[in-house]
């Protein structure tokens, strides 16, 4: 096993990977923005090496700086968490050649299947099902003609990409070079490789992924299934595990594609199998993300394992001494994302400074953040705040489960995805099946704030502005009246 | 001061109201702590850390109210946060409409873009700049057909919600 790792992100999966690290007692090494110097993983850590500026090219996208740092210190693997440079090939080949492991896949594993168009030719020599599209790198004008061949919609995804970014939907072909070029800037932004590729967009389908891992022995482990279909704009915000759209037959022929699939490229270390599943059940090959997940503690309940103990030791070498019928599946798990955003407003970004913040707790419930009181949300980085999962014997209890933890949270200073989340999982919809992963986006005024509380809050906003000398102070009783006008009169317009 | 005198010391104040979440800026007044809205009357009332607002439909607790600036609250009750504008009347008068005057980042991120100079004309609609935000691109569009006066921001700056990132001028159309 390693003696020293370092964690080359940030946040809540910083935090996770260092937790393990403590378990195993091998000494973490972080990276760390200016801005994220307070946040507790970096706290927590043994070392931290702060990077030169906050912007993600100048941080932890900033391998060429860090890495040799990193050697310096002594470190002998390098966990690259998700996003950021956690797919990146370069990457995986610079950290090879500063004589360090990489926790996660080969660097062939990572050439085939992040690459969008390369993993659909090994899915076709693995007999994985597949949607119609393109299995090459085209320009716009290109794609046009590919897209009105296939027929509207398709979608257009970043062939760097992952994680919803860089994914767009084209109804037609009239604004089809604007939007193609949209998606092209966006995966330039966020992957650093402005190609994307096509394919027919399913209007009606769910979203079922296999969390793998791949052993050095050749053979391929898999966790189980998980429903990712609750999203918002292409990005999941709830998830589950085991799949409650899926028989267990239906889940036992996805795990066995998906295992052959990682058998068939030599996948090694834990990696998820993507696919979309229409009304008939058919599953539809997306990709593979060559990463731990977001979404892995669901996966993590129901198998009473850590994937990320599991990946350290794949990476060092030493295969866990399990088989498949090891892995034993029990209860179920629902993962909700609490992201700064405002879910009544399309999702708008709401980065700023919690105030206040207190997370739930108790049996069975497990919140992975890096978040305390006081910390920011700088709008340079992703807006997770916090994963809330609840788990217990079946999924109408792990419902209530998370309910009440979710009612409990308490988070003041930025809009949170917390009532939304709440709502969906309460509603008929959810709990009887009927949604697939367009439920959010073609019904943005399904779920809403009560009428009633939006006059509530206006009373409210009132009752402050009114007392604005007085908002720091402490002295409720302070007679306002004679001076409360001077003081805006004084402060704001004379 | 005369105004200060005047509504310093009247007991009724009027204030203008937009929730981010509806249609509608409306008007309430407020008259010894009681808030009326389309005659619905609203007391507030303070129980230690928390405030308390009661309806004729009820009692609702109000976790937090957070002063943003700019008139800007953020109110926390129950599961749910919303956004309220509220500036009391008398200021009204006195403010000029920024909106049309100023292009202002609608959330925070870094200046991606520019796709302007100084003196140049946009149409109504036309993409101004593009602000990154949670990696997302922001277009920023123009709403109404301008002159550019000033550019007062610079690109990869980090910028602020409500900050005001473009000067210009509207132009009347014939």
């Amino acid at each position: 096993m390693f003696n020293s790792v370092l964690i080359a992100n940030r946040g809540e999966i910083a935090l996770r990977i260092l937790t393990t690290l403590k378990e195993l007692n091998i000494e973490s090494v972080i990276l760390s923005s200016p801005i994220d110097q307070e946040t507790l993983p970096v706290k927590l850590a043994d070392k931290v090496l702060v990077l030169p500026g906050n912007l993600p090219s100048e941080s932890y996208l900033n391998y060429k700086y860090f890495l040799p740092l990193a050697r310096e210190l002594g470190v002998d693997a390098v966990h690259p968490g998700y996003g950021f440079l956690s797919e990146n090939s370069h990457f995986r080949d610079a950290v090879g050649k500063s004589k360090m492991s990489f926790v996660g896949p080969t660097k062939l594993n990572m050439e085939i299947l992040g690459d969008k168009v390369k993993a659909r030719e090994a899915a076709i020599r693995s007999g994985t099902p597949l949607l119609p599209g393109v299995n090459e790198i085209l320009e716009a004008e290109e794609l046009k003609e590919v897209a009105k061949n296939i027929g509207f919609p398709v979608m257009i995804k970043a062939a760097a990409g992952g994680g919803g970014r860089g994914i767009r939907v084209v109804e037609n072909e009239s604004n089809f070079i604007s939007v193609c070029t949209q998606a092209q800037n966006e995966a330039e932004m966020a992957f650093g490789d402005r190609r994307v590729y096509l394919e027919k967009f399913l209007t009606q389908a769910r979203h079922i992924e296999v969390q793998l891992l791949g052993l050095n022995s050749g053979s391929a482990l898999h966790y189980g299934e998980r429903d990712c279909s609750i999203q918002r704009k292409n990005q999941k915000i709830i998830e589950e595990s085991p799949s409650p759209y899926l028989t267990k037959k239906k889940a036992k022929e996805i795990h066995e594609i998906a295992t052959n699939l990682a058998e068939e490229v030599g996948y090694i270390n834990a990696g998820t199998a993507e696919f979309l599943s229409d009304s008939d059940r058919n599953f539809y090959f997306m990709e593979v993300n060559t990463r731990i997940q977001v979404e892995h503690p669901v996966s993590e309940f129901v198998t009473n394992s850590d994937l990320i103990k599991q990946q350290l030791l794949i990476a060092s070498g030493e295969d866990p001494d399990i088989n498949q019928k090891d892995i034993k599946f029990k209860g179920h798990a629902i993962e909700a994302r609490v992201y700064a955003e405002n879910p009544y407003l399309k999702f708008k970004p709401s980065p700023g400074e919690i105030s206040e913040i207190e997370h739930p707790n108790g049996n069975g419930i497990r919140v992975d953040t890096h978040m305390e009181n006081g910390s920011t949300i700088p709008s340079f980085y992703d807006s997770m705040i916090s994963k809330v999962i609840s788990y217990s014997d079946s999924r109408m209890s792990a419902i209530n489960k998370l309910s009440l933890a979710l009612s409990r949270y308490k988070i003041y200073g930025v809009h949170t995805t917390i009532p939304i989340i709440y709502q969906i999982i309460n509603s008929e919809e959810f709990k009887t099946q009927k949604y697939d992963i367009k439920f959010l986006d073609s019904n943005p005024n399904r779920f809403q704030i009560p009428k009633e509380l939006l006059s509530i809050a206006d009373v409210a906003a009132v009752s402050m502005a009114d007392k604005i000398p007085d908002r720091e102070s402490k002295n409720e009783d302070c007679e306002e009246d004679n001076w409360r006008w001077s003081y805006i009169m004084g402060g704001q317009i004379f | 001061m005369a105004l200060v005198l005047h509504y310093g010391r009247s007991d009724i104040l009027k204030f203008t109201v937009k929730n981010e979440l509806s249609e509608l800026e409306y008007q309430v007044s407020k008259l010894n702590g009681e808030v009326k809205i389309s005659d619905v009357p609203y007391v507030l009332k303070q129980l230690k850390k928390s405030l308390v607002v009661i309806s004729p439909k009820g009692e609702h607790q109000i976790n937090r109210v957070i002063d943003l600036g700019n008139n800007l609250y953020r109110v926390h009750l129950g599961l749910y946060t919303v956004d309220v504008n509220v500036k009391p009347q008398t200021l009204l008068n006195f403010e000029k409409t920024d909106s049309e005057k100023f292009v202002a980042a609608p959330i925070s991120g870094v200046v991606t873009e520019i796709n302007v100079e100084e003196g140049n004309l946009v149409e109504k609609g036309q993409t101004i700049l593009m602000l990154s935000a949670m990696k997302m691109e922001n277009e920023i569009k123009s709403k109404v057909k301008s002159k550019i006066i000033k550019i007062r921001c610079v690109l990869n700056e980090q910028v602020n919600v409500g900050d005001q990132l473009i000067e210009l001028e509207p132009i009347e159309d014939d």
